[in-house]
């Protein structure tokens, strides 16, 4: 058995003659002595015949007049990018050479290092108070008298309040990424999914920038195999009695708990890049399923 | 040369190299539509850097090179996108067999082919396959590319191309048995 396993495992490179001389000959000796294989190796060139005949296709006249209208477009956004970009590099230039001229002036007026006495966050904030219009003032002050009331906590609390809309802004925009793509595949390719399938733009910034979480509710082994293996393609597939289960899963999530109510079934979530993927088994059930994510 | 003879010459490049890329799009995409979007975006950044290619003789290949990378940036970063369409495309069938493909009995091909609806079948059974497995059959058994182009474009060791080759190419078999089955 092991050894006619060991030939299916070869016969791929034969088919291509990319085995070794020993290995060809191998199987060769096999295939001579094994009907099995042997019907394996047509069953292949049958699969490679059908792979091979597959027609070249010809793309419809308004693929071009798209290509050029991307063009069209593409063009038009890079000329209106250019003047402002030259415009914020110039302006970036300048503060740079001004925060560069000021930093050397301070070194000037106190020839002694005095970050060093200063813990990070303190340092944060001189840094980024250079900016500020109070600059005269706290130049005069000994970096001993830096305020340095807030405690870390606050320190990444001020820092959150100041990074929570940009992490928005990225959120939205990968949301309506992921929506136009969405809408590009066209309706036909989503129909089948569009009925389980709840598209959760994500609550919670902070543990998902650069992802949205999907749900959906698996009913089949089929649909359940190829998901998980899209995920675990070295993984086995785990078993689930589709005849008495259905499955709940979320990707860029985990499922935290599942609540059955008179008149519904709730999942709820946590969006997270960190699980790629997260399923619960469930009993069969009639009742309409909702995710929400936490 | 004037924008608009650029314009037109690459219209013409466009149109000889078109088939190619449009046929390698959808065959690597599964996915009509998703495949035109993929060779518009290949053609666009082709015409960023048109001049310097014209008249090359390895242009095919660096047109070649765009789409499939362009393909595989598409995969990395839409990745988990990418594969719920292919569930999409699945749940469609919900009273669909629930045995196991892979433990199913394995009956030969042998008169059954003729009898299965051949390439719809197969652009189904093709986009079943993990997507590293389904773009490295593409490559060789569809474009026919050598085992070192297919490294090459993928950048991934010739090893891994013919492990996976043989695993793509096994999986593509049983799926099709099965659908034979299903549909005798």
């Amino acid at each position: 058995m092991s050894n006619t396993l060991h030939i299916e495992s070869l016969l791929s490179g034969y088919l291509d003659d990319q085995l070794s001389a020993a290995e060809k000959q191998q199987v060769e000796h096999h295939l001579r002595g094994c009907g099995t294989c042997e019907q394996h190796r047509q069953d292949l060139l049958k699969v490679r015949a059908l792979l091979k005949e597959s027609p070249v296709l010809t793309p419809p006249e308004s693929f071009y007049t798209a290509v050029h209208r991307r063009i069209d477009q593409k063009q038009a956004a890079a000329s209106l990018w250019v003047q402002p970009w030259k415009i914020w590099a110039s302006v970036a230039a300048v503060l740079m050479v001004g925060v560069i001229t000021w930093q050397v002036d301070q070194e000037n007026m106190h020839p002694q290092p005095v970050m060093s006495e200063i813990s990070p966050s303190a340092h944060q904030d001189l840094i980024v108070s250079v900016q500020k219009p109070e600059m005269p003032e706290l130049k005069k002050m000994k970096p001993q008298k830096q305020p340095l009331a807030k405690s870390d906590d606050l320190q990444e609390r001020d820092n959150a309040k100041e990074i929570v809309p940009e992490q928005r802004l990225d959120e939205g925009a990968e949301f309506a990424k992921a929506k136009r793509q969405t809408d590009s595949l066209g309706s036909v390719e989503i129909r089948g999914v569009a009925r389980n399938l709840a598209v959760a733009p994500a609550r919670n910034a902070e543990s998902l920038p650069h992802s949205v979480a999907q749900s959906t509710i698996i009913r089949t082994a089929r649909v359940f195999e190829t998901l998980w293996q899209s995920y675990y393609p070295e993984a086995s597939v785990p078993a689930v009695n589709f005849d008495q289960f259905i499955v709940v899963a979320v990707t860029d999530g985990k499922i935290l708990r599942i609540e059955t109510l008179a008149d519904r079934v709730q999942v709820y979530y946590h969006p997270t890049t960190n699980v790629p993927f997260h399923y619960q088994t469930l009993p069969k059930t009639q009742l309409p399923i909702q995710f929400l994510a936490q | 040369m004037d924008a608009e003879s650029r314009r037109a010459e690459f219209d013409r490049f466009m149109r000889t190299h078109g088939p190619m890329i449009y046929t390698l799009a959808v065959r690597l995409t599964g996915h009509t539509a998703e495949g035109q979007d993929l060779a518009q975006e290949t053609f666009v950044k082709a015409f960023e850097h048109f001049a310097q290619f014209r008249g090359d003789s390895a242009v095919r290949t660096w047109l070649y090179r765009i789409c499939v990378n362009t393909w595989k940036n598409r995969v990395r970063y839409e990745k988990r996108r990418f594969f719920w369409q292919h569930v999409s495309l699945d749940s469609g069938a919900e009273d669909a067999p629930k045995a196991d493909a892979f433990a199913a009995p394995q009956p030969t091909l042998e008169n059954r082919m003729e009898k299965i609806e051949r390439h719809e079948q197969l652009h189904r059974a093709l986009a079943a396959l993990p997507e590293q497995d389904k773009a490295i059959v593409v490559l060789r058994d569809m474009e026919e590319r050598s085992y070192e182009e297919i490294a090459e474009f993928l950048e991934i060791p010739l090893g891994t191309v013919k492990s996976r080759l043989a695993r793509g190419r096994e999986r593509l078999r049983q799926r099709l048995i099965t659908m034979s089955k299903e549909n005798p």
